[in-house]
């Protein structure tokens, strides 16, 4: 009775947040394994009652869904590599280094976050343009580290900063110089703060919509977005392919944070401090 | 009905004539022009039907293969995203050689300078509102490549059980409506949207209206009238009376497209797009479809918007001749009976129109009269693809289907607001 | 001094005899080093991309710039009119105040389903490994496929959020427009917000958690503090780093919100549930109008900007106390 009062509530909130996070995940996935009757219907119903894989065929043969998710990872994965490795150099000077007007500069890497990114879009395009960079991956890549760089800073260096200093003078103690401390101290215990600024980089490089439509120009190197859209055609939208390419849009990072979860969830910290 | 038949002989006759002559000049101009060669990016607005998009598809490849060493990249741009896109390809200096350009829009990039002048073609060879809707200071910018205008689909069935004839003028349409919501239970007589302005600001016609008028270089609302306030009631009118779902005040009109396909409405303002795509989704439907002019208006006039697309060729494109050779590769008949009757809408030439069979189709028949002898265009200001893009219509009319302002409110402030756009 | 420079800045007791000027000079360009090294790859990227236009934007704020403006590279300075028209236009001014009012809602509400679903995380229930992936899962989800998933879950007349209600006995929700009114649509866009910005939140907030040294919790317990005053004494002002990044961070994606809104808030009449992003993007592409557009993103940044300062300050303030 004590354990209900103490945790029976806990486990209560756990399954109603549960619920709201996976509902419409799980309405996505049934959707789109019912046929057309099947979804425009007065009375859904929670299951598809004669389940059909036609929609990822059909999307995955007509639509193009395959090239889209390849164009989507050689886009989105050099993006975040970079972006982590980059951002964690930055993040580091900026907690634990002396630099003279840090704060001035933090908050300068922070106002290019402010803007909103559709009224830079042309004199980005024109940047662009000139460096003959419209159409290629590489293009993108850039213009998506632009802007996932800053963030990335800052979060990382949230996280360095919550990190006690004086771990790294023990290991500097112990011989190690500064950048020696900054890997082998640092970088593990600051590993979920890693992976959840390499996730949030992956997914503003998987998810973007706006800089993918304007600077790609084939066919051949369109992004998943860019066909999610396009089944949101002018005349009737296809729900049926709408759902089935969500699906497989949001798979890869489903799978990625499956592999992850443990290092994003269970906190090596806790040890590494105590130990 | 005769004054249709007698136009409908008159634009064949031409089209005839205009083939004749058109066809031995092309020849000529190909051999004379030699080899073509290079590469040419071409942007065409995204079907979404994979049938549609591989029929495009093979104009490149089949005029790569009649002319080898080019090379034709084609992309689609999805509509909801293709004005911006365009913008900011024009604002940046880097557009595509060849574009299909949504007819209200073209004014407005012309005017920018960004298409090449197309010669002023013989009349009779292209539907005339679209090289209406291409000419801006007297030229003409872009070449008509399809058109449409939407007519009126009705549930045989439903209205049968309801007892009444198609309806052909408002009061007409009043009466079935009110007729099939007293005898018809579980389906709703129309489906008229608070949002698309093509639904509603064709009424403005009807009533005997304008929609502006054009002075000189500039343009002035007509929304200011008695006409156009009549309008606006009528169409309100069927919502305000239950004759339309309650949910239609935020539709667009795929809503009511899809509301049409589930069996939820009898009567639907579409075109021949439209219909494809109701009968490639259900095609039990097929039989159960009527097709009419639109009502027509206190005026007599049954007048519905001609849309369309251009195909224009940019400015500063790499390859002018070759990028002109495509688009002409395009208009022939054959090819491009191929794209419209894929899409439904009807070919942007005469001669194309004739080779379509639609005019011998009796469903599709009204689709082609509405368009050839009962449509109009939108004021083809530069200015009009931005009133279109910002939407001032949908809010001013769905405030007067709620009840929140009168039609002559509605009228007034969008005179104002288009006379504001018009002046700067 | 047997410190090392670095360590000695790190640990913040610098305090030399004073040296020459030349040997000032060389020591400070050696202390440098390292963080321009450090800082230098990120700076290159940010400021060779974004710089441009974020200055171009500006410059073109105080202009009257149409499209042949910006092929031509011709404009016409106004100074400040259209900032007198973002504040006098009645629609460009209630886009503000919508981006201010449904932003905050939105951060608040992020923030607080974030924390309350890190803390749970940190009890390590049973199954809480179901319970982590099913709040990932969401994250996982794309913005844009996520706006059209909510949009038919809330659809008038298939959708199954009205076919709920009804059920529930609400029968106002019989065939209910959600997004053809603006509070309706703003109750169904701060779900879709929300749903999609909390994992990231409590994420970010679970690894801050555990960084947090055990023993300080234990030793706060052992004093007999409770579970509440645990949180407030010690779990929250060590979280107060992460927590400022994420309030600033959750404040700038809100208040920047474009995709969502622009997908769902289509059909509210007047377009009266838009927000700045969303006006400023319509006056430039739609309207043709760069310069307002320009103006209204302006405005929208020393928002932010005077949010984050003041953020940071609160945080820095609190923290040297």
């Amino acid at each position: 009775m004590r354990w209900m009062l103490r945790r029976g509530w806990m486990y209560v909130c756990a399954l109603a947040v549960s619920a709201f996070a996976l509902f419409p995940i799980y309405y996505v996935v049934i959707t789109s394994l019912k046929t057309r009757s099947e979804i425009y219907t007065r009375t859904p119903d929670l299951w598809p009652n004669h389940p059909q894989w036609g929609q990822y065929t059909r999307v995955f043969g007509a639509g193009h869904v395959g090239r889209a998710l390849a164009n989507s990872l050689i886009i989105a994965i050099p993006t975040t590599l970079i972006c982590v490795l980059v951002a964690g150099m930055a993040a580091y000077a900026l907690a634990r280094l002396e630099i003279p007007l840090k704060r001035t500069l933090l908050m300068l890497i922070l106002t290019t976050q402010m803007f909103p990114l559709v009224v830079l879009i042309i004199p980005l395009f024109v940047l662009m343009r000139n460096a003959n960079l419209i159409g290629t991956y590489e293009g993108l890549v850039i213009a998506y580290l632009a802007f996932s760089v800053p963030l990335a800073i800052w979060i990382m260096r949230g996280f360095i900063v919550t990190i006690p200093e004086e771990l790294e003078h023990a290991a500097m103690t112990d011989g190690a110089t500064r950048v020696g401390a900054m890997f082998r101290v640092i970088l593990p215990i600051a590993g979920p703060g890693l992976v959840a600024t390499a996730s949030l980089s992956f997914i503003a490089a998987w998810n973007e919509f706006m800089l993918a439509l304007t600077f790609m120009n084939t066919e051949e190197r369109k992004t998943l977005p860019l066909v999610l859209q396009s089944f949101v055609g002018r005349g009737d939208t296809d729900w049926g392919a709408v759902m089935a390419t969500s699906v497989i849009y949001a798979l890869p990072v489903m799978i990625f944070f499956l592999l992850l979860r443990k290092r994003l969830m269970l906190g090596m910290t806790a040890g590494a401090v105590k130990g | 009905m005769r004054t249709h038949k007698v136009l409908l002989a008159a634009l064949a006759a031409a089209s005839v004539a205009v083939a004749a002559c058109g066809g031995s000049s092309d020849n000529k101009s190909a051999s004379a022009s030699g080899k073509l060669s290079g590469s040419i990016d071409v942007w065409i607005m995204d079907p979404g039907s994979p049938a549609v998009q591989s029929v495009v598809k093979g104009y490149g490849t089949s005029f790569q293969a009649a002319h080898p060493g080019t090379k034709i990249n084609i992309e689609f741009v999805p509509w909801a995203q293709a004005h911006d896109k365009f913008t900011t390809a024009i604002a940046g200096g880097k557009t595509p050689d060849v574009a299909e350009m949504g007819t209200t829009w073209t004014p407005e990039f012309a005017d920018q300078g960004a298409f090449e002048e197309v010669a002023k073609p013989a009349p009779g060879k292209y539907v005339s509102s679209l090289i209406a809707a291409a000419t801006l200071n007297g030229k003409v910018w872009g070449k008509p490549w399809y058109a449409g205008s939407r007519a009126l689909l009705y549930r045989k069935d439903v209205l049968k059980k309801a007892g009444v004839q198609p309806p052909k003028t408002w009061d007409e349409l009043m009466a079935a409506a009110k007729a099939i919501k007293a005898k018809v239970p579980g389906i709703y007589p129309t489906g008229y949207t608070g949002l698309t302005e093509h639904m509603y600001l064709p009424t403005i016609w009807q009533a005997g209206g304008q929609i502006a008028t054009q002075s000189g270089k500039s343009w002035t609302s007509d929304l200011n009238t008695p006409q156009a306030v009549q309008a606006i009631q009528y169409y309100a009118n069927i919502y305000k009376q239950g004759l339309t779902p309650k949910a239609a005040i935020g539709w667009e009109e795929p809503d009511a497209q899809t509301a049409f396909i589930n069996g939820d409405i009898a009567m639907l303002v579409a075109g021949g797009w439209g219909y494809n795509a109701i009968i490639a989704a259900k095609p039990g439907m097929k039989s159960k479809i009527g097709v009419e002019l639109e009502p027509a208006g206190p005026s007599g006039k049954d007048t519905a918007f001609a849309g369309g697309s251009h195909l224009v060729v940019f400015k500063g494109s790499k390859d002018t001749t070759l990028a002109n050779a495509f688009v002409d590769y395009m208009l022939e008949p054959a090819n491009l009976n191929k794209f419209t009757s894929g899409v439904g809408f009807l070919p942007g030439t005469v001669d194309g129109i004739k080779a379509s069979g639609y005019l011998t189709d009796p469903v599709r028949k009204p689709f082609a009269d509405q368009l050839l002898d009962h449509s109009q265009v939108y004021p083809p200001s530069p200015r009009w693809g931005a009133l279109e893009g910002a939407q001032i219509f949908d809010g001013e009319i769905q405030k007067v289907m709620r009840g929140q302002q009168t039609a002559q409110q509605a009228a007034q402030n969008l005179a104002k607001k288009m006379n504001q756009e018009f002046a700067g | 001094m047997t410190t090392t420079p670095g360590q000695a800045v790190a640990a913040g007791r610098v305090s030399a005899p004073r040296p020459s000027a030349a040997q000032r000079l060389a020591r400070a360009a050696s202390k440098l080093t390292l963080p321009v090294i450090l800082l230098l790859p990120a700076m290159t990227i940010i400021v060779g991309l974004v710089g441009y236009p974020l200055v171009r934007t500006i410059w073109m704020s105080f202009t009257d710039t149409r499209l042949g403006d910006l092929i031509n590279g011709t404009s016409t300075w106004v100074g400040l009119d259209n900032y007198k028209q973002v504040f006098t236009d009645p629609q460009l001014r209630s886009s503000l105040v919508n981006t201010v009012v449904f932003g905050s809602a939105c951060v608040v509400g992020t923030m607080a389903l974030g924390m309350a679903v890190a803390l749970l995380l940190n009890q390590r229930l049973r199954f809480n490994w179901f319970f982590s992936l099913a709040v990932l899962l969401p994250w996982a989800m794309p913005a844009l496929a996520a706006s059209s998933i909510f949009k038919w879950l809330f659809d008038d007349r298939y959708g199954f959020v009205n076919w709920a209600l009804v059920k529930l006995g609400f029968h106002h929700f019989q065939d209910y427009a959600w997004f053809a009114d603006r509070n309706s649509a703003y109750v169904a866009m701060f779900v879709v917000v929300v749903w999609q910005s909390f994992p990231f939140i409590a994420l970010s907030l679970l690894a801050g958690l555990q960084t947090i040294p055990r023993d300080t919790l234990d030793a706060a317990a052992v004093d007999g503090a409770g579970a509440l005053q645990r949180f407030w004494l010690v779990t929250l002002p060590l979280l107060r780093p992460v927590l400022a990044v994420l309030v600033i961070f959750s404040t700038i994606w809100d208040f920047r919100i474009f995709d969502q809104v622009y997908v769902l808030a289509q059909g509210v009449p007047d377009r009266a549930a838009d927000t700045a992003a969303v006006t400023g993007y319509r006056e430039s592409f739609a309207l043709g109008h760069f310069g307002t557009g320009a103006a209204i993103a302006v405005v929208l940044f020393c928002v932010l900007l005077l949010l984050s300062i003041a953020c940071v300050r609160l945080v820095g303030r609190e923290a040297r106390t």
